[in-house]
């Protein structure tokens, strides 16, 4: 049976207190036989006084808090265990069902956003939310609490924000100190070129500004000496003459007489004065030294002329066993073996009475080259094998017959032009052998052409052609090969040379 | 071997004489090279040295400013050489007490004169070879404004379409200039002693 209102109004005035005496006295009645009403006024009351507890509802308020922030306490020492607490997620866990397998990879992005939240708790994650908000002071005093030795990173993070605000401001700095006039200002300034009113505004920062004041007489200082074309010709010429001249005062015969002590007194005071602070004079007198020993040296050459005579052996076997390819090394052995007899001839006569002409020079220079066909690849085996025959006997005339020019086999083979020259400037034909050691030098690609170079230099140097001779000299210098200081020894020479 | 004189030497460094360039070349390097390696220099500072020594005293010959009273040629070009490797060793913060003087230096001639001169070629010297780095057509262009050539004749010398281009051009080219010459480490260097 569902009661009427009027019943559940009664209880309420009842519970309220509102009921008039004699409407009491009758409900009390009724309450006391009926026992479905009984219960429902006990209900009533209960929440009506359950309701007016406010203390107990605060409290429950105040411990539900307590309750979840231990809650969060306790998640927070979970920090970075990420994949543990995968398994919270019941997704993962549940089976799936063919759409959500379809539709799998949103799993992937709610993993994210779950890692994401339990990353929010994090004390990495809050510090840096805590970056973003503007701290007031009493906060920045509250948090001298912290232990910052624990967390490295947030003092170097701090740090680091100081300095971008230093380098901020630095920038800042540096940008009021640029000049506030440029180039083209400062030019139209000093060539008046600027408007009245632009001039006195200009004159005026100028009179104030001593920055601009710097810069502009920077910009006159330039102008000056760039103008200065004098001093930079000066400069040029001093650097050449530098670079190019010797730095001794004292005449070559001067040290070839000190070296041989034949030097005057007066002469000799002077000389001494000066070798003794002349560090170049003292190396040139050493070196002149070294080299009039080498004649002397009688032992030496002999051993020279024996491991050159084994050389040539060992070429001519090479030779005959057509074997094309020589090693570098035994390459620059001959080469080396056939410049020293050279240089020893060409030392040994170098000093004596009328050293200085042209004729004597090329007489202690010239040595006709020692066969080492071998270093062309190309040469024709039999044809050579029957020119060095006849080189060895001295028979240039016939090697100039094999060889040389007009020959069959001369055609543009650099080895027999060049042995063709030697043996012609062996005969004193020189104008023929400029020729071939012409076509040795201009064919470029092979191991003769230093050679070819020096010897004919020495032609020209014996046809009286000084200025040819020079020039050549200079290309056989400026190789820096093994012909150099013998260049620059004739050169010396051809300087000093009556003309 | 020839001797000139003094005067001959004075007129030929005036002129530019290649003879006379090279006899002093010969006849005094070697004593400044000797003093320059006692006193912690080398071949280079040598040859710095005695350059720019010469061209401080064609710098004296141009402002008719080189008179020798009590002292000679070679006594003047010793002075300034020493006077230069000194300003190099205060540089480079070396001790100057214990400078071995094997140059007779003339005390006298170190005067305000000359030490001003010192710091224009100093200075002079460092734009110069900076101007010197310049591309040919930069540094023909910086002279011809310099000397003040109409901008339209050296947009025709130039071979450039327009007066304004000439100028843009110039500009640039100071542009270059400037920012090479305040990079220099010498430049800094020279700012430093001024200060």
């Amino acid at each position: 049976m569902t009661p009427n209102v009027n019943y559940f109004e009664q209880i309420e005035d009842y519970c309220q207190e509102l009921l008039s005496d004699d409407a009491k006295l009758q409900f009390e009645t009724r309450l006391k036989q009926d026992a479905e009403l009984r219960f429902e006024v006990k209900l009533r009351t209960e929440i009506q006084t359950a309701i007016h507890e406010k203390d107990i509802i605060s409290l429950r308020s105040k411990l539900k808090n307590i309750d979840s922030q231990n809650k969060n306490s306790n998640s927070q020492d979970k920090s970075f265990d990420l994949l543990n607490n995968l398994t919270d997620i019941q997704e993962l866990s549940d089976e799936l069902t063919p759409e959500e397998l379809i539709n799998f990879y949103d799993s992937m992005p709610k993993v994210h956003v779950h890692q994401h939240e339990i990353a929010e708790t994090e004390n990495i994650h809050q510090f840096y939310k805590e970056q973003n908000r503007t701290k007031t002071d009493s906060e920045i005093d509250n948090s001298d609490d912290l232990d910052f030795e624990e967390f490295d990173g947030i003092e170097e993070a701090i740090l680091e924000k100081d300095i971008i605000n230093l380098r901020h401001a630095l920038a800042q700095v540096a940008k009021s100190m640029e000049p506030q006039f440029g180039i083209e200002e400062i030019d139209d300034y000093m060539n008046a070129r600027l408007a009245e009113k632009e001039m006195a505004e200009f004159e005026e920062e100028l009179s104030n500004n001593s920055e601009l004041k710097k810069e502009v007489e920077l910009h006159k200082e330039i102008e000056m000496a760039v103008k200065e074309t004098d001093i930079l010709v000066l400069r040029n010429q001093l650097s050449q003459i530098m670079k190019s001249e010797t730095s001794w005062n004292v005449s070559e015969q001067s040290i070839e007489d000190f070296i041989d002590g034949e030097l005057d007194e007066a002469l000799l005071e002077e000389f001494n004065a000066e070798l003794e602070e002349n560090s170049d004079l003292m190396a040139e007198v050493e070196l002149r030294r070294q080299v009039n020993e080498i004649p002397g040296e009688q032992d030496i050459q002999k051993l020279r002329a024996a491991l050159s005579e084994a050389k040539e052996e060992v070429e001519s076997n090479k030779v005959r066993k057509m074997i094309p390819d020589v090693p570098v090394r035994l390459q620059n052995f001959v080469r080396a073996s056939v410049a020293v007899v050279i240089l020893l001839i060409a030392v040994a006569g170098v000093f004596n009475s009328g050293y200085l002409s042209m004729q004597n020079t090329y007489d202690k220079f010239f040595e006709l080259p020692a066969w080492s066909a071998e270093r062309s690849v190309s040469a024709n085996v039999t044809l050579l094998q029957q020119a060095q025959s006849a080189f060895a006997k001295g028979d240039y005339k016939g090697v100039v017959n094999l060889l040389g020019n007009g020959t069959e086999a001369a055609g543009n083979n650099p080895v027999f032009s060049f042995y063709a020259g030697a043996s012609l400037q062996k005969m004193n034909k020189l104008k023929e052998a400029i020729a071939d050691y012409t076509k040795v030098i201009n064919h470029g690609d092979n191991l003769f052409v230093e050679e070819a170079e020096w010897y004919r230099s020495l032609c020209y140097l014996k046809l009286g052609k000084k200025l040819e001779a020079k020039q050549e000299l200079l290309a056989v210098i400026n190789r820096k090969g093994y012909f150099e200081h013998d260049a620059k020894a004739v050169l010396r020479r051809l300087k000093l040379a009556p003309e | 071997m020839i001797v000139y004189s003094d005067e001959q030497i004075l007129k030929g460094i005036l002129r530019h004489d290649s003879l006379i360039l090279q006899y002093v070349y010969k006849q005094y390097y070697y004593k400044i090279n000797y003093f320059i390696r006692k006193n912690q220099g080398n071949e280079d500072d040598a040859s710095d040295i005695f350059q720019e020594a010469i061209i401080i005293i064609y710098r004296k010959l141009k402002e008719n400013d080189l008179i020798f009273e009590k002292s000679s040629f070679a006594g003047y070009l010793f002075s300034v050489c020493r006077f230069l490797w000194l300003k190099q060793l205060e540089r480079r913060r070396i001790e100057k007490e214990r400078l071995n003087d094997t140059l007779p230096f003339q005390e006298n001639l170190y005067d305000e004169n000359l030490v001003e001169l010192v710091d224009k070629n100093e200075r002079y010297g460092l734009y110069q070879k900076h101007f010197a780095t310049l591309s040919t057509d930069c540094q023909k262009l910086m002279q011809l404004f310099f000397e003040r050539v109409p901008l339209r004749e050296i947009a025709k010398v130039m071979g450039y379409k327009s007066e304004k281009y000439a100028k843009t051009r110039k500009y640039k080219c100071k542009e270059i200039l400037i920012k090479r010459i305040k990079q220099d480490t010498e430049f800094k260097k020279i700012l430093e002693d001024d200060t």
